[in-house]
């Protein structure tokens, strides 16, 4: 059970870094495929862009905030913190955004979600648009989202040898850091 | 030279051979009970430090009663003093000991490290 939440204890450094290519690969063929894009740090929208795009999108996420998050472990942990171990437990856990979007390429769920979109988009009144697929989606993806967050922040604990409050605050700033950088990142790759 | 023995000693003779027999019987037994039991580091009333009073030896019983403190890695907690016997046996090799534990290297690193604070504060 506690692998569920912390796969870190098994699997970290060169490993964890070429699944986390992996993963990441595996992500950007399926928003290539499915015309998906990341447009912010944990923000995805359907969008036709080109292939090279996606990949760089996708790795920048990845690390820029694995190195938000090797500064902030390397400047309090008391222990020789590795590059490899945090960009790799990190890169390991791009695992989780390929179910986390599961919406967008399985077909009869991703008609459904652009339909009701679209109806929203186009001002039919919210009364008369299904609401199901939207819900569903959102639902879906908070409990990968919350897996992940678990996931990122077990990794920054072992990789860096910290916890508490401080290692808490350290992570939440990353993440906001992150997610400021990759959308304004995401805004200029897409333009 | 023949030694002519009384019947009052050879009497002594047996009985102290017979101690013998039971001393060694009971140390045996003493010593399987002894090895499957953790020695017990802390108080268990108020977590404070124990200390030796008693030292016995096996040979001959002799008992050395004094006030001993343990020695530091007698101070650690098992899985720690396991860790690091662990890790003598690995030649010091982090990475051969996360391969034999099955453990990432950042984990065994962080349990050595975490150790190294624990033997710093009973320092």
């Amino acid at each position: 059970m506690s692998n569920l939440f912390n796969p870190f204890h098994r699997i970290a450094g060169v490993k964890a870094l070429v699944w986390g290519e992996f993963f990441t690969i595996a992500l950007s063929v399926l928003f290539i495929i499915s015309d998906v894009a990341q447009d912010g740090f944990m923000h995805f929208t359907l969008l036709d862009t080109a292939a090279w795009k996606v990949l760089l999108m996708n790795h920048l996420a990845w690390l820029i905030f694995a190195l938000l998050l090797y500064i902030g472990g390397a400047a309090m942990s008391r222990s020789r913190v590795r590059i490899i171990d945090v960009v790799g437990t990190i890169g390991f856990s791009q695992l989780l955004l390929i179910p986390m979007n599961a919406g967008f390429y399985i077909p009869a769920w991703r008609a459904s979600f652009a339909e009701s979109i679209n109806r929203i988009v186009t001002g039919v009144m919210p009364q008369e648009v299904s609401m199901l697929p939207i819900v569903a989606m959102g639902v879906w993806s908070m409990i990968w989202l919350v897996l992940f967050v678990a996931w990122s922040y077990n990794a920054f604990c072992v990789s860096c040898n910290v916890r508490g409050t401080k290692a808490v605050i350290k992570f939440i700033v990353a993440w906001v850091i992150a997610s400021v950088a990759v959308t304004q990142l995401a805004k200029l790759i897409y333009l | 030279m023949i030694i002519a023995l009384s019947a009052a000693q050879i009497i002594e003779h047996d009985l102290h051979f017979i101690k013998i027999i039971f001393n060694f019987v009971k140390q045996t037994f003493n010593f399987t009970t002894m090895t499957n039991h953790k020695m017990p580091t802390l108080c268990p009333s108020c977590d404070e430090t124990l200390k030796v009073e008693t030292l016995r030896c096996e040979g001959c019983d002799t008992l050395v009663k004094g006030c001993y403190a343990l020695p530091r890695f007698m101070r650690l907690t098992s899985e720690e003093q396991e860790f690091l016997l662990e890790f003598i046996e690995c030649s010091g090799s982090l990475k051969e000991l996360a391969a034999r534990r099955s453990l990432s290297y950042p984990t065994v690193r962080n349990m050595l490290d975490n150790t190294i604070d624990h033997l710093k504060n009973i320092e």
